[in-house]
């Protein structure tokens, strides 16, 4: 059994709470590793850490910050497919999907290598009398961010990359379900030339959290997740004085028009509907087509789509279309959802169902 | 059921796998609308009128990206000008941002005034100082005792 571990100040450290989680491989139902679950005297270490670390990081000027994430970029580039399969072992998703979860935060951190142009201040000359008046961005020192399990690449690089450019310290919570590349992440970073503490991971749950939203040094929390944590953490943070930005959940629309392209509209629907098994913010969950005339070509068009999606493991390559969901549980509370459908009197028109034997029916 | 696939899931059968559910004759007060399933779950709601249709998105209390599909440019700007949701597709089912703008719903989808990365993230993780600054020529002036206006 895989024991993972937190990266602190630069290093592998064992969780000492003595609580651990399991992270399972989704596509055999196994436990594959055990993640230690920090308890607040951990985060503690991380943060005094991160405080020691972060002036000198800020004094770096910005286009040498900028040079660490450019080796980052090829550092990532060059360890594609391990972080790929790292990250479809625990979450389930394809290993194109995965790629795709890595290269999205990619393009954040090449963004963010613009930097010194972004940090750049405003200036009024001659305000009045021999006056000047410029404003400057500074960094906030200490930043925490919690990710959700659906993007364990993309979504930590949203928030360490400007976090790391803007010259602070930042300490992921990443999901305690896929904690393995948010560690190999920052283990990335070190070897690109990112000065110990700066980037931290803390695993950990409910504990991590609230040690994080009630400690005195950490000026901001980002978060992504469900809607009533988001809604749990933007208040308790702000009531401890913490810049937050919290981001729900999501059912989002897609309308169909009589007039549109009904292939282009249901081959959207494929991707957008059942990529990922559908654990995404932005997918889409409900189809509208307007008209009856219009719905019914757009079912017509959708049935044999969903037909013929195939679902399997990651293993499988370019073979399949979405893998298993993240969880026994989440699997049950779609489960549970799909039945209220049925029994508040919507028409299923498809569903596939996992056989005994293996198959599908 | 047709059973489109052949794809054996013989070795995975403890896997948490779940079929594709496509939903028809869905409608506002069934929980698979009201909630979010985050699963291979596609609900149809069937909508008269395009007017019916941009209701159910601005109704709905998450607001954190919808698209439209249509060959009318008009419609489709009409759609991205009106609907009180973030990110918005146009022929385009997962407007995800790319990094250089900003990604962020409305409504229940996000609790905060900044969006995640673009221009967005430099702001959030930076505060702003702002300098007043003078260099007398020395001290021959004096010193001000009431408090300095713009001449």
């Amino acid at each position: 059994m895989q024991k993972l571990t937190h990266y602190i100040n630069g290093a592998h450290v064992e969780g000492t709470s003595g609580r651990f989680a399991d992270v399972y491989n989704p596509a055999t139902g196994e436990v594959q590793a055990k993640v230690p679950l920090a308890n607040g005297a951990e985060l503690d270490q991380a943060v005094a850490h991160a405080a020691a670390a972060q002036p000198a990081w800020a004094a770096v000027n910005p286009q040498r910050r900028a040079r660490v994430l450019m080796k980052f970029v090829d550092l990532l580039n060059r360890d594609m497919d391990k972080l790929a399969e790292a990250l479809s072992r625990e979450h389930g998703k394809t290993l194109p999907d995965a790629q795709g979860d890595v290269i999205r935060g990619l393009e954040v951190v090449e963004y963010c290598i613009g930097a010194p142009q972004l940090l750049k201040g405003e200036f009024t000359d001659s305000a009045g009398p021999g006056i000047d008046m410029y404003s400057m961005r500074q960094a906030l020192g200490v930043t925490a961010g919690i990710t959700p399990f659906n993007f364990p690449a993309m979504i930590p690089m949203w928030m360490f990359a400007p976090a790391i450019a803007c010259g602070n310290a930042f300490i992921l919570k990443p999901s305690e379900r896929d904690p393995s590349v948010p560690l190999m992440l920052a283990e990335l970073l070190e070897e690109a030339g990112l000065p110990k503490g700066i980037l931290q991971v803390v695993n950990g749950d409910k504990e991590a959290v609230d040690a994080i939203l009630h400690h005195d040094v950490i000026q901001s929390v980002g978060f992504v997740g469900s809607t009533p944590i988001a809604e749990y953490i933007y208040a308790t943070g702000c009531a401890n004085g913490k810049r937050v930005q919290c981001f729900g959940g999501a059912k989002n629309h897609m309308i169909i028009m009589p007039d549109a392209d009904m292939d282009q509209a249901a081959d959207a629907l494929m991707g957008a509907g059942y990529g990922a098994a559908g654990e995404r913010c932005m997918a889409i969950s409900v189809a509208v087509p307007v008209g009856e005339d219009t719905a019914d070509r757009l079912m017509e068009k959708l049935i044999p789509r969903v037909e013929a999606l195939k679902v399997g493991p990651y293993t499988a390559g370019n073979d399949v279309d979405y893998g298993p969901v993240v969880t026994a549980a989440a699997k049950a509370n779609i489960e549970r959802l799909v039945q209220t459908g049925i029994d508040q009197g919507a028409n299923l028109r498809h569903r596939s169902r996992c056989k005994p034997s293996g198959g599908w029916a | 059921m047709v059973d489109g696939r052949d794809f054996n899931l013989q070795g995975y059968e403890d896997g948490f796998f779940v079929g594709a559910h496509l939903f028809d004759n869905v409608t506002k007060d069934m929980d698979i609308y009201k909630y979010e399933i985050f699963g291979p779950v596609l609900s149809t709601v069937r909508a008269e009128t395009y007017e019916e249709a941009l209701g159910l998105a601005m109704d709905h209390e998450y607001g954190n990206g919808t698209a439209i599909f249509t060959r009318d440019g008009d419609t489709a700007r009409d759609f991205a000008n009106r609907v009180n949701v973030g990110m918005v597709g146009i022929n385009v089912p997962i407007p995800v941002p790319l990094a250089y703008h900003t990604f962020g719903g409305w409504k229940k989808s996000v609790f905060g005034d900044l969006n995640q990365h673009g221009p967005d993230a430099f702001k959030f993780y930076t505060r702003t100082k702002t300098v007043t600054s003078r260099w007398p020529s020395g001290t021959k002036e004096g010193g001000e005792f009431s408090i300095p206006v713009m001449e």
